[in-house]
């Protein structure tokens, strides 16, 4: 797996770098919020993870690495090992961008709250959608390729993303069951907001187990869409 | 001498094309060329053989495993060549090797380097720059590369030139004088073929047509070339494919001896070349 990965270095690092470059001119805009960088962490995994699938589908080399001497279940593992180095690479990046932005720079215009991110808060914030993204999209990649499975990827993050706005909603001015986690002051910086939200979960919970389930959650979803990517893989022809 | 390829009542249906009870057999050593037109299987059976599509029914064992089952182990033993070579076009020839070599225990840096030379292959420049001959070229050196027993390559020599290609045929034949190795060759040129291989599986519509030794073949099958009064309902039966002109026909046999015998000074008998074979079998069938 970890030579699949080397591959996928090999082929797509001047273009990884290039994104890195892009990351790197878009915080030298103005009114850049905590939200917009805790994305741009994820964003970059994700990004990168997409050129280099990109590359494959484009080149049609798939072909040519599903004749190699690997197994089908190997090639599908590695794009998850894949996305958990780019995590970590993105993750540090980000922390060592931001600190530098506050720190070194000191631009006036540039909000980012590192104290915050980097916090058993933002870093869970940080790994769940992480996993989150990668278990719910390469599914779909392994079961109807690229364009297609990205489209249906982008579509059910649409409806996700619509059914927790609606149940939140639901939740509190239909049922009054809690207060509403989309309040103003939480558009004002969401990603306060969402990390506030993690912390309301973590403090009711307990740290141990708000860890724990965090890890058990991740683990159980990744290993689901793991089982879902090798069994269309194996299932797939070229 | 066992057998490195042996397959068995293979199938595979995709709705408007089928693959029906494919069965054939290479022996460890030689050479086998798959013939037949475009569009016959015989990419297909490529595929399958490196589980890259997935068979209906039947077997694939290749150095007496099973293909799909012993996945990776009878890959690591197969040296492959496409009929379109895909590469990271953006990588020069010496990074990509560096993103292949690592999947190979075998991998012989100085074969490949040597080969790059022997091929004028630069391996500093990108894969995307390169010809379509040369693609091919450099597909044929990982191919070699990696000390494989079983070589698969499906129309290597489309798009080569005819010097490089009398190369590509020596090679092949020198690569298995040892006897250890053994060369699966597909291709519509079939003069290729009568050069170095030792068995011709010919393929049409999905179905083998003959899996035998080439010279077998080259014996028994035979054009007969005469008048059109020697054609009747007798002769063409007979016949596997007739060709009827103004002043005669053309017509294969699987029966060289048994031609020889029914048409001795009535017409010209002559040995049936490999395309004749494709030719008469495909398009020539009993139209007269």
């Amino acid at each position: 797996m970890l030579k699949l990965c080397a591959k996928d270095l090999v082929i797509s690092r001047w273009f990884w770098l290039l994104v890195l470059a892009a990351d790197i001119l878009y915080f030298t805009f103005p009114s850049q919020q905590n939200l917009l960088f805790m994305i741009s962490g994820v964003g970059l995994v994700l990004v990168c993870v997409f050129i280099t699938l990109f590359l494959d589908d484009r080149l049609k080399t798939e072909v040519f690495y599903a004749s190699l001497p690997l197994k089908r279940s190997t090639i599908a593992a590695a794009r998850y090992v894949l996305v958990g180095f780019l995590a970590i690479v993105s993750a540090a990046w980000t922390f060592v961008y931001g600190y530098f932005l506050n720190s070194v720079v000191k631009l006036r215009f540039i909000r980012i709250d590192l104290r915050s991110l980097f916090s058993v808060e933002g870093i869970a914030g940080y790994l769940f959608f992480t996993a989150l993204l990668a278990a719910l999209f390469f599914p779909f990649y392994f079961r109807h390729g690229l364009a297609r499975g990205g489209f249906i990827f982008a579509a059910v993050c649409l409806a996700l993303g619509s059914l927790v706005i609606g149940l939140d909603r639901l939740a509190a001015k239909v049922l009054s069951l809690a207060r509403p986690l989309l309040t103003s002051e939480f558009l004002k910086d969401p990603g306060l907001g969402i990390l506030k939200t993690i912390g309301g979960v973590k403090a009711s919970l307990g740290v141990p187990l708000f860890i724990g389930g965090l890890l058990v959650l991740i683990a159980g979803m990744m290993f689901i869409s793991i089982r879902l990517s090798i069994r269309f893989y194996e299932k797939r022809e070229f | 001498m066992p057998n490195v390829l042996e397959i068995r009542n293979l199938s595979k249906d995709y709705g408007d094309f089928k693959l029906k009870d494919v069965s054939c057999s290479l022996p460890q050593g030689f050479i086998m060329g798959l013939i037949g037109p475009n569009g016959a299987g015989k990419t297909t059976i490529i595929k399958l053989i490196l589980n890259l599509l997935h068979r209906d029914e039947g077997e694939i064992k290749v150095f007496g495993l099973d293909n799909v089952d012993d996945e990776a182990t009878v890959k690591g033993r197969i040296g492959f060549v496409h009929d379109t070579p895909y590469f990271c076009e953006p990588l020069t020839l010496k990074s990509l090797k560096a993103t292949v070599a690592p999947f190979y225990k075998d991998w012989d840096d100085g074969v490949f380097y040597r080969l790059l030379r022997e091929f004028d292959l630069p391996a500093r420049k990108p894969f995307r720059k390169l010809s379509r001959g040369m693609k091919m070229k450099f597909a044929l050196a990982v191919a070699l590369s990696h000390h494989a027993d079983f070589i698969i390559l499906d129309e290597p020599t489309s798009g080569l030139d005819p010097v490089f290609r009398r190369e590509l045929l020596a090679r092949l034949s020198a690569l298995i004088q040892d006897e250890k190795k053994s060369v699966l060759f597909s291709t519509h040129i079939t003069s290729d073929l009568e050069r170095i291989a030792d068995y011709i599986t010919f393929i049409h519509d999905g179905r083998i047509v003959f899996s035998k030794a080439k010279d077998e073949v080259l014996e028994k099958w035979a054009v007969v070339k005469g008048g059109n009064d020697l054609l009747n309902e007798d002769s063409r039966t007979f016949f596997k494919g007739i060709r009827k002109r103004e002043f005669g026909f053309e017509a294969l046999t699987a029966d060289a001896a048994e031609a020889r015998r029914r048409f001795a000074g009535k017409a010209v008998i002559e040995k049936a070349s490999l395309e004749d074979i494709m030719y008469f079998m495909t398009r020539g069938g009993n139209h007269a």
